[in-house]
């Protein structure tokens, strides 16, 4: 009975480790509306582009993100963009404009299904208008909301459902604060640098221990097992096993269950 | 007389198995931790490319305030380059280190240059997020490590009785880096 209420328990358990997994498994990938790695965009500007993020979801299925970064380290914005836009849950639904701060470029990728509300040309023409100046003269917070604005305008004219951008000019003063980890902006990949250096660190101290062989517990441990099966009966004075040929098979069984070698 | 001649071949066969289980394992043992050695190997070849990016990063702020022929600007280019190229590790690792000194002599240079003093934010990149950069990044390629744990292997492998045999079998030392 009490068994069975053991057994009953650990099934119940298993079913909501189970259950948990299978969520998170299935749980996509949330990216925040604007990812401010490089820290020169105002706190208000970015509830405003949440606020604006909120409505573009709810009214057209289009979702808007904006990630700025210090560098990339060489590689190009436009493939960054495309590439960081496809790694998104339903990345045919997203607009990402990227500003890569210290290199004085930006980028914008667009969806597939966004693409129906505004294409590539009349995207690059806004950005020519609303963005590149203020952004080429550092006025990060002010080009975006800018060009947020322009874009919500056009998205609007171009669905006809409104897009409300007034919260997007409230109280953005444009000071840059210091960031809490700078180098989270700076390299391209930084979760996936700091996963392979661990996996290095950690690769390097296991190889630098090495193998040591049996320890003595584990040879007395051989020693007890071969006595106890091949060894002499103390009670009956009858041996066991078969003598040395069980000794040969102990040993090279026991051995390599171990991977005995020093 | 027949049981005699069946427990001397009991016991010769002992002393084969037995010569055989530890030539085996030795062999074994040497292989697997030699693998581990050039897995740590292989695992420092994409952390180059946190050094690839933080050379560039630099070059693009130093382009914006040196002219391309500096020869600092030269030779900070020539090392990513030689670090980007997919050329045998322990080369990419001499580069990585000429990189560190190139790029601390760029980074002098750079500070101290009219347009860097006079552009805040570069002056912040020249003197905070830059060093800090190829300072993470340096930590994050120590080779030092990697030469570490295959001075170990190659110990072990040098002076061990199952070291010998491992040799016997085929067994190198690994590789290390030269600074």
């Amino acid at each position: 009975m009490k068994g069975g209420c053991v057994k009953t328990k650990f099934s119940a358990f298993l079913l909501a480790a189970l259950l948990l997994a299978g969520t998170a498994w299935a749980q996509p990938t949330i990216s925040p509306v604007v990812s401010d790695t490089a820290n020169v965009l105002d706190a208000s500007l970015i509830e405003g582009i949440a606020d604006i993020n909120r409505q573009t979801e709810r009214e057209l299925a289009i979702s808007y993100r904006v990630i700025t970064k210090h560098f990339l380290g060489g590689a190009q914005a436009i493939s960054y963009a495309r590439e960081t836009r496809e790694s998104y849950a339903n990345p045919d639904q997203i607009i990402l404009l990227v500003m890569v701060i210290g290199e004085e470029r930006y980028a914008v990728s667009i969806g597939s299904a966004a693409q129906a509300l505004i294409s590539q040309d009349a995207m690059d023409s806004l950005l020519a208008s609303a963005f590149r100046l203020l952004f080429l003269n550092r006025d990060y917070s002010g080009a975006l909301a800018a060009f947020t604005a322009q874009l919500a305008g056009q998205m609007q004219n171009a669905s006809g459902k409104v897009i409300d951008a007034s919260m997007l000019y409230a109280g953005a003063a444009l000071v840059p604060s210091p960031s809490a980890d700078p180098l989270d902006g700076f390299f391209r990949e930084p979760a996936q640098s700091m996963d392979h250096a661990r996996r290095y660190q950690e690769e390097t101290e296991e190889a630098q221990r090495g193998d040591r062989g049996l320890s003595i517990w584990q040879i007395a441990l051989i020693g007890f097992v071969l006595f106890k099966i091949f060894g002499r009966n103390r009670r009956t004075g009858q041996k066991r096993g078969c003598g040395p040929l069980g000794w040969i098979f102990g040993t090279w069984g026991i051995s390599k269950f171990f991977g005995w070698r020093k | 007389m027949r049981k005699v001649s069946l427990t001397f071949l009991a016991i010769l066969l002992l002393f084969v198995f037995t010569a055989a289980s530890v030539t085996i394992g030795a062999v074994k043992g040497f292989r697997q931790e030699k693998a581990q050695v050039d897995s740590a190997l292989g695992s420092l070849g994409p952390l180059f490319a946190t050094r690839v990016e933080t050379g560039n990063n630099l070059l693009t702020v130093a382009h914006r305030h040196l002219p391309p022929e500096n020869a600092l600007v030269e030779a900070v280019a020539r090392n990513v380059q030689e670090l980007s190229a997919q050329g045998p590790l322990p080369l990419r690792a001499q580069a990585n280190t000429r990189l560190e000194e190139n790029a601390k002599a760029l980074l002098a240079a750079l500070e101290n240059t009219p347009g860097v003093q006079a552009d805040s934010r570069d002056l912040s990149y020249v003197t905070g997020l830059l060093p800090q950069a190829l300072d993470q990044s340096a930590q994050w390629t120590d080779a030092g490590s990697y030469n570490q744990a295959a001075m170990a292997f190659n110990e072990r492998l040098n002076g061990t009785f199952s070291g010998f045999l491992a040799r016997l079998f085929g067994e190198a030392e690994a590789q290390l880096f030269i600074p």
